[in-house]
């Protein structure tokens, strides 16, 4: 199964939004990274069929999304940004009335969705109404809508946004196990969570890609790139102005910070080993969040 | 789950819907009860019932018929009482001395029973001098028209046999209050998806398309029925209680307002139509409201454009009741959703529109337009809905 986006371009009047990206996706989870308004979304919109290119296309397998239809999204699970949700469905009648439109035999479907309401801890409140839900709750089901049809191509836009550790921690787990027989592509702002779970990670800036590789490679990339420094809050904040700055820890009176640099930037900086964070700082720069 | 339960579920359990069709119902039932105790509701038409033959016999009878004619159509029930039959008096006597609320109910049965026979006459003769006026007028299709419709018109009856009031439960108010609900409960069915980020959801998933679009069509049909069924039923049951059913069935023209229209349809048949209208409206009305729910963002905006398309062509159609051929003028009334609700216009009218040589009855005019009015919105609320995303 090979999913291929080939010269894939969105434009919004005069803005393009995603400009002739051309990716290739096979088995394993896919990490889209890039700042706000970097295309991340509209790119997935694209992909699952409800956003027409400006040009380009999508194909599964040479064939293209449109021509496929039913076929494409009956093995598509799509978790929205904004995961929409209707406010006086229990999760349980949500997640039946979902299975009947990914067209799921009902008795198959019943017991997937006590499978999913358990994997995404909200067996116990399967009978309470979705207004009632906090956002986390709201995501999870949002994450369970997109498994219920078991699919083989799983495209999830920020995906742990709004969940705490331990759920984001539980979610890269679920993923992990079920990347083995299928597309898993997820954008999100937290970098941490591509680095464990991410085969390939998508580096997308202005609608751009700026790399597509392993998250080994790309640390490769920024090798001797990244330095760790010892400053004050001072000096902070004229590094600041000069390069792109990753973590900063404060330590007493002092700083201890992150930069993302081709030559030394200080005399008492100390190259580092890079981690897929440092990647994103140095590539996106200033624009990381 | 069916799907089509699921989108019907969605629909009715919007309660705000219901608590104004609630509301509605009340203010319609109030405004009937109130007229229930009127001296002419209780006893005008009702009591002169059990002698309707006899007095159709003696509208029809060529002595009452020369007297009236003679008197300019001004008798009174004194001077027509030797030539009647006298258990239309008997049956008036029984009300002697009775009093209802300061009418003296003999007295004012007697106007009435005058009146009925009076009128029946008049509309006779009023309908013979107009075949008369035809048969000497130059042959054009609409005189052949009309000429053919008069002379094969049933023949007259008195005007009391309560299908007045019973045709008039569709002209215009009942079909508002319909309107008014069905767009309420439907505005919402594409915008709702919309509003609560539901949309992009329903599209990805294998049957979120085609089968969600006629599912969601036949939840919304299914409603639009139920609101038509509920309200008209509403409707029957306080004419029942207020009027009486109809005793028995009359032609069109038995009634006042219908009796110089060249229509040769009987009441219970046009009442029928009107039912059948009435659904159909719905419907038609239902899919035009999908339509502009699947292309608006705001479940407000989808109200009240649907109403506002709704409302045009009963304001237009108010304006030109009462004749009976359809022009340019007119033509946007007669075709529109509200006329098809009603029919009172466009089919009690008998109205025709002339194309060359040909006399054709605007009904089918209506029908066809909203038949293509019907296919175009499901077709464009498809593309609307499919393609609404673009901009999001």
């Amino acid at each position: 199964m090979q999913l291929r986006t080939q010269n894939l371009t969105k434009n919004f009047g005069n803005r393009c939004a995603v400009d002739h990206v051309s990716l290739n996706f096979e088995r394993g989870v896919y990490g889209l990274l890039g700042p706000n308004g970097a295309g991340k979304t509209t790119l997935m919109r694209m992909m699952v069929g409800i956003l027409p290119p400006s040009s380009g296309k999508v194909t599964l397998d040479g064939v293209t999304i449109g021509e496929l239809g039913a076929k494409y999204r009956d093995i598509l699970g799509y978790m929205p940004q904004e995961v929409g949700y209707y406010r006086d469905f229990t999760a349980k009648r949500f997640l039946q009335y979902l299975g009947a439109l990914k067209g799921l035999d009902p008795k198959y479907a019943n017991r997937r969705i006590d499978e999913l309401l358990d994997l995404v801890g909200l067996a116990d409140v399967k009978n309470k109404k979705l207004g009632q839900f906090s956002g986390g709750m709201i995501r999870r089901i949002g994450i369970a809508q997109a498994l219920l049809n078991d699919p083989k191509i799983l495209i999830l836009d920020e995906p742990t946004a709004g969940l705490d550790p331990n759920e984001r921690v539980h979610f890269r787990n679920i993923l992990s196990e079920l990347s083995e027989e299928r597309i898993v592509i997820l954008s999100t702002h937290i970098v941490s969570d591509v680095q464990s779970i991410a085969g390939q990670v998508i580096l997308l800036k202005e609608g751009k890609v700026v790399n597509c590789d392993t998250t080994e490679n790309l640390r490769h990339m920024v090798e001797g790139k990244v330095w760790l420094a010892t400053v004050t809050h001072r000096e902070l904040n004229e590094l600041k102005k000069r390069f792109p700055i990753g973590n900063v820890l404060q330590k007493d009176d002092h700083f201890e910070i992150r930069i993302a640099s081709d030559s030394k930037p200080l005399q008492n900086a100390t190259a580092v080993e890079p981690s897929l964070e440092d990647v994103f700082i140095y590539v996106f720069g200033g624009q990381a969040e | 789950m069916s799907l089509t339960s699921a989108e019907f579920k969605k629909i009715v359990s919007k309660k705000y819907v219901w608590v104004l069709a609630l509301l509605l119902a009340l203010f319609y039932a109030y405004m009937f009860l109130n007229i229930g105790d009127n001296f002419s509701v209780v006893y005008s038409k009702r009591a002169l019932q059990p002698v309707f033959q006899e007095i159709m016999d003696a509208a029809y009878d060529p002595q009452v018929q020369e007297y009236v004619i003679k008197n300019g159509f001004n008798v009174t029930f004194d001077e027509l009482k030797p030539l009647i039959s006298p258990k239309i008096a008997q049956t008036i006597e029984q009300y002697q001395g009775k009093i209802y609320k300061g009418y003296d109910v003999a007295k004012e049965l007697k106007d009435e029973a005058a009146v009925r026979i009076e009128s029946l006459v008049e509309r006779n003769v009023t309908i013979n001098e107009m075949i008369q006026e035809l048969k000497n007028k130059p042959d054009t299709p609409l005189n052949r028209y009309l000429l053919q419709q008069y002379t094969h018109m049933p023949k007259m009856e008195p005007n009391l046999t309560r299908w007045d009031d019973w045709i008039d439960i569709n002209n215009s108010m009942l079909p508002l209050l319909i309107a008014f609900v069905v767009i309420l409960g439907v505005a919402s069915v594409y915008t709702g998806e919309y509003t609560s980020k539901m949309h992009g959801i329903l599209l990805t998933t294998k049957n979120g398309r085609s089968k969600l679009f006629w599912s969601k069509l036949l939840a919304s049909c299914l409603f639009a029925a139920m609101v038509v069924i509920i309200f008209q039923s509403l409707a029957a049951v306080l004419h029942m209680h207020v009027y009486g059913f109809p005793f028995k069935n009359t032609p069109m023209n038995s009634l006042t307002s219908f009796y110089k229209r060249p229509n040769t349809m009987w009441a219970l048949e046009f009442y029928l139509c009107q039912l059948a209208g009435s659904l159909l409206g719905a419907i038609v009305l239902t899919a035009v409201t999908l339509c502009i729910s699947s292309l608006c963002r705001s479940n407000l905006v989808s109200f009240f454009i649907s109403g506002i398309y709704f409302a045009l062509g009963a304001l237009f159609s108010q304006n030109l009741e009462g004749q009976y051929i359809t022009s340019k003028v007119t033509i946007f009334a007669d075709a529109s959703t509200f006329s098809l609700m009603s029919l009172t216009d466009v089919l009690g009218n008998a109205k025709v529109f002339i194309i060359g040589n040909h006399v054709i009855p605007t009904i089918i005019l209506t029908l066809i337009t909203q038949a293509v009015i019907f296919v175009v919105a499901l077709f464009l609320t498809h593309v609307f809905y499919n393609r609404k995303e673009i901009t999001a």
